[in-house]
């Protein structure tokens, strides 16, 4: 009781100890926000990949046909819930007169995808209506319909970093040129025969994906894989495919599913397909996360020594709660006598003062991670404001990918740093209460 | 002098000084070391980027590219204030190993004229093959006849964790075949439902390395000419995407893109009413760091919100000094009372104190600047250990088109950071200062004080 009732005149009466508190605040503050801004960069980024692509994707080196078999025998294994069949080719989309962009061009089943994606979700028009997503009959002549990126038909506002919405979704039920290349003659052992040709590809803008993903936005179109296919190979009537995008069941571990769906290709492209074992080998199953796992890597490297960096330059709370203390010691050795003098043991004197410590480094920690857990959370709305009022645009979707800066907290670095914040401010009392813990009652009250 | 022997004093008798000073000497070490890389980074990748794109760029985003460039090059030619200017064209297509047709890539090709844009640029240095022999870029090893093309390095070979390259498994011999989609001047595919693309096979004759991920990962150069061909830019109203230009020494970018700005609007009035001059309407003039604002403005802000959080940092080292120079200020109480009792003023004692900060701050500056000098001397050395003892490299090299860590402490960094350090010891001080001048010295020189 009497160590709580010193602790509160000394936070009452020695308002410096307060300095010590908004160091401790202000350390664990600029951590928990750079922690959880990372953490969740992170987070946002292995998301994406997953939203984009499923949580498992098979590519093979060359295309192949009988994928709904792949894919009946896939759902069977009891670890995929959907799969969907996509195929991939670069191309030039004419949006109008001398306004031709560079895309890339992804043939797939929509209703399919959305199962494995969060395609629908994504589409300007289509996300709210109860049903799958489809490329419609938007185009009165039959013609295809087709899905482009927001970013392939307009750039987002300089200032703002956002696209005008409305602008965009007047441009549904535009007809554009897609002029892409196909390789006639593959069939033919002889290379020389094999020619790429121009294939043009008439379509109807049927819908707008918007991903948040700034690249992604700015060079994906959607076509049907089967009028892809019709147009890109017009001599072919099999539907080709180079890759599946699969979703695996809840509670299912990725990278064993990821393991069962490689052993079902293989025996699917030796049975079905009658690959030579090379080409087999040569197709990949990888989850989304270890798609982007190198990449990711290096960003918790930057993580670890940007926390290092402040985590050493933070030390000096340390070296400001080592001074403020000693200098109430000196100022307190009074009372320090005095309470050795009624009984307290030299130990009992020290906890008074470590305990204070631990009081100012809990205090000052829950009142960083409150400053640190609100600028997080309003990060978009501070960095709103910095741009419209001091036109400080820090946050760009074209260079940090996505349109939103990701503003969950990271409450397990939140709780490290705290743990931490507190033992720092103990190790800083540390030496004052020693200091304390050894006065001699003797030498402070005598009459001189 | 009172003040400087008393300060020296103080400094060497009160220990808790040093604590100040090693905070501030800590503060100094982490910022300059912090710093010095950062800008190096940025400082380097400014660099790249303009030896890639020269002081101005005359272009548009569009692939089909505008007219009359060639009239245009001779206006520039004849400005005082353009050394040289090199048509370019910028474009996509297929590029396929004829080894192996079924893996094309679409990749961005871009058409020079080496002598031209050796001119303007330091692509003649970026080539490993020819280096700084650029006008003979386009002729392969294999058979100097024979259409050449230059690959993106990062294409062709693969960075070991060092960051370097082994030119011997360059694929010298190899020949790519480039599918381009020829356009008109309206953007439409030339030769429409014929089927036909443009395709031409080119013998790889070089790499190039230019620094910057984007260009070498996913960039072929080919001859001028003969990518304009490829792309339906030929004929009788050739058009080109862009030109670069290079100004003389003495003029800045900014003057010198005002300048040819003003040029480009006059020549776009002379060919009002010439055929296909709606597509001049589409050229933008921009110097080099506008043209690639996208990616050199993201690298400054991160430089700005680093310095933001050093600010931050530095309110620590403040409130550290502050509580030192309280305690000294605090136990010199019956100093400053004599001091002021034979006669020192209060801006003498404000002198004596504000000069001890200033001590401070330039003790711990300068331990801190020596400390980062040393650091970052070894720097690459110490990442050269720890990578090969324990696997760690600040970068993954295979990873980042990055070499060295920059550690060229750059004199501005040092001058600011120097003033920064006393700028914060006499702020931090500054209470406890003006609490010691207005000391009484009948009060701390009472009996019952003494």
């Amino acid at each position: 009781m009497l160590k709580l009732l010193l602790w509160l005149k000394y936070l009452q009466r020695r308002k410096v100890v307060l300095l010590s508190m908004a160091a401790v605040a202000l350390s664990v503050a600029l951590l928990t926000v750079v922690a959880s801004l990372f953490t969740g960069f992170i987070g946002a980024y292995e998301q994406s990949a997953v939203d984009l692509i499923g949580d498992v994707l098979l590519t093979s080196r060359v295309r192949f046909s009988g994928y709904q078999q792949l894919i009946a025998r896939l759902e069977q294994t009891g670890v995929v819930e959907a799969a969907a069949p996509t195929t991939y080719a670069p191309g030039l989309l004419r949006l109008g007169t001398g306004n031709v962009r560079a895309v890339e061009v992804w043939g797939i089943e929509p209703e399919r995808l959305a199962k494995v994606t969060s395609l629908k979700g994504s589409l300007l028009r289509q996300k709210d209506l109860p049903e799958a997503p489809s490329f419609g009959r938007i185009d009165p002549n039959g013609g295809l319909g087709g899905f482009v990126g927001i970013g392939v038909l307009a750039e987002p506002n300089q200032a703002t970093d956002r696209y005008d919405v409305r602008a965009v979704k007047d441009m549904i039920g535009q007809r554009v040129v897609l002029i892409s290349g196909a390789i006639e003659g593959m069939d033919s052992n002889a290379p020389a025969e094999r020619r790429p040709k121009r294939r043009t590809v008439d379509f109807v803008i049927s819908d707008v994906v918007s991903t948040g993903n700034f690249v992604f936005d700015q060079q994906s179109v959607f076509l049907p894989l089967e009028g892809l296919g019709a147009r890109l190979d017009p001599g072919s009537s099999v539907i080709t495919v180079d890759r599946i995008q699969i979703k695996i069941r809840p509670g299912v571990d990725v990278q064993k599913a990821a393991a069962r769906i490689l052993a079902e290709w293989q025996t699917f492209a030796r049975q079905t397909l009658h690959w030579d074992p090379y080409l087999v080998a040569q197709a990949q199953v990888v989850t989304a996360r270890q798609l982007q796992a190198r990449y990711l890597e290096e960003i918790r490297k930057q993580l670890g020594m940007l926390l290092l960096i402040f985590g050493v330059v933070d030390c000096s709370a340390v070296v400001l709660v080592f001074c403020i203390f000693y200098m109430i010691v000196r100022l307190k050795q009074k009372d320090i006598a005095i309470l050795k003098s009624c009984g307290y043991s030299s130990g009992q004197v020290a906890w008074v003062f470590l305990g204070f410590g631990a009081v100012v480094g809990l205090a000052g920690s829950a009142l960083g991670t409150l400053v640190g857990v609100l600028f997080t959370r309003n990060i978009n709305a501070i960095e709103d404001w910095l741009s419209l009022r001091l036109g400080l645009k820090l946050w760009d979707s074209s260079v940090y990918l996505f349109d939103r800066i990701p503003n969950q907290v990271d409450w397990v670095s939140v709780a490290r740093i705290t743990v931490l914040a507190t033992i720092a401010a103990c190790v800083g009392a540390l030496a004052p209460a020693v200091l304390a813990a050894r006065t001699r009652p003797v030498e402070i009250l005598r009459y001189e | 002098m009172y003040k400087l022997i008393l300060a020296s004093r103080y400094l060497v008798k009160r220990r808790i000084t040093y604590l100040a000073m090693g905070v501030v000497a800590l503060s100094v070490f982490v910022v300059i070391v912090v710093m010095t890389v950062l800008q190096g980074l940025v400082a380097e990748f400014k660099q790249r980027t303009r030896a890639f794109v020269g002081d101005c760029v005359v272009g548009t985003d569009s692939l089909v590219g505008f007219p009359y460039y060639e009239e245009f090059l001779k206006v520039l030619e004849q400005s005082s204030s353009v050394e040289a200017a090199s048509p370019l064209i910028s474009t996509y297509g297929l590029v396929a190993d004829v080894t192996d047709k079924e893996r094309a890539a679409g990749l961005r090709i871009i058409g020079i004229d080496p002598v031209l844009h050796g001119r303007v640029t330091r692509l003649g240095q970026a080539l490993h093959f020819h280096r700084d022999r650029i006008e003979n870029a386009f002729e392969p090893a294999r058979d100097p006849n024979l259409p050449g093309c230059i690959m993106g390095v990062d294409l062709v070979l693969n960075r070991d964790e060092h960051g370097q390259y082994d030119y011997h498994f360059a694929p010298t011999g190899t020949a790519y075949e480039m599918t381009c989609f020829p356009l008109t001047a309206k953007g439409a595919p030339l030769k429409a439902g014929a089927g036909e693309v443009s395709i031409k096979r080119f013998y790889f004759s070089d790499t190039a390395h230019t620094g910057l991920p984007r260009e070498d990962d996913g960039v072929v150069y080919l001859p001028f000419e003969q990518l304009q061909q490829l792309c339906g830019m030929a004929g009788p109203i050739p058009r080109t995407t862009a030109i670069y230009v290079k100004f003389r020494p003495g003029v800045t970018p900014e003057e010198g893109t005002h300048q040819v700005a003003r040029s480009w609007q006059d020549f776009g009035r002379g060919c009002a009413g010439r055929p296909q001059a709606d597509l001049l309407q589409s050229v933008s003039v921009k110097d080099w760091k506008t043209y690639r604002r996208a990616t050199i403005g993201p690298m400054e802000k991160e430089e700005l919100a680093m310095v933001a959080m050093f600010i931050l940092v530095a309110v620590t080292a403040v409130f550290i000094v502050f509580v030192v120079f309280y305690m000294i200020v605090g136990h010199k109480s019956k100093d400053i009372g004599i001091l002021k009792s034979v006669g020192a003023s209060n801006a003498g004692i404000i002198g004596l104190f504000s000069g001890f900060a200033a001590l401070v701050g330039c003790l711990g500056g300068g331990v801190g600047l020596l400390g980062g000098w040393l650091f970052l001397l070894k720097i690459n050395r110490l990442e050269g250990w720890l990578f090969e003892h324990y696997d760690f490299q600040l970068w993954d090299r295979t990873l980042f088109a990055i070499g060295d860590i920059p550690n060229q402490i750059q004199t501005k960094v040092v001058v600011i950071v120097a003033v920064c350090a006393v700028g914060v010891s006499l702020l931090g001080a500054l209470v406890p200062i003006l609490q010691a001048a207005r000391t009484r010295p009948i009060e701390t020189l009472q009996v019952s004080q003494l």
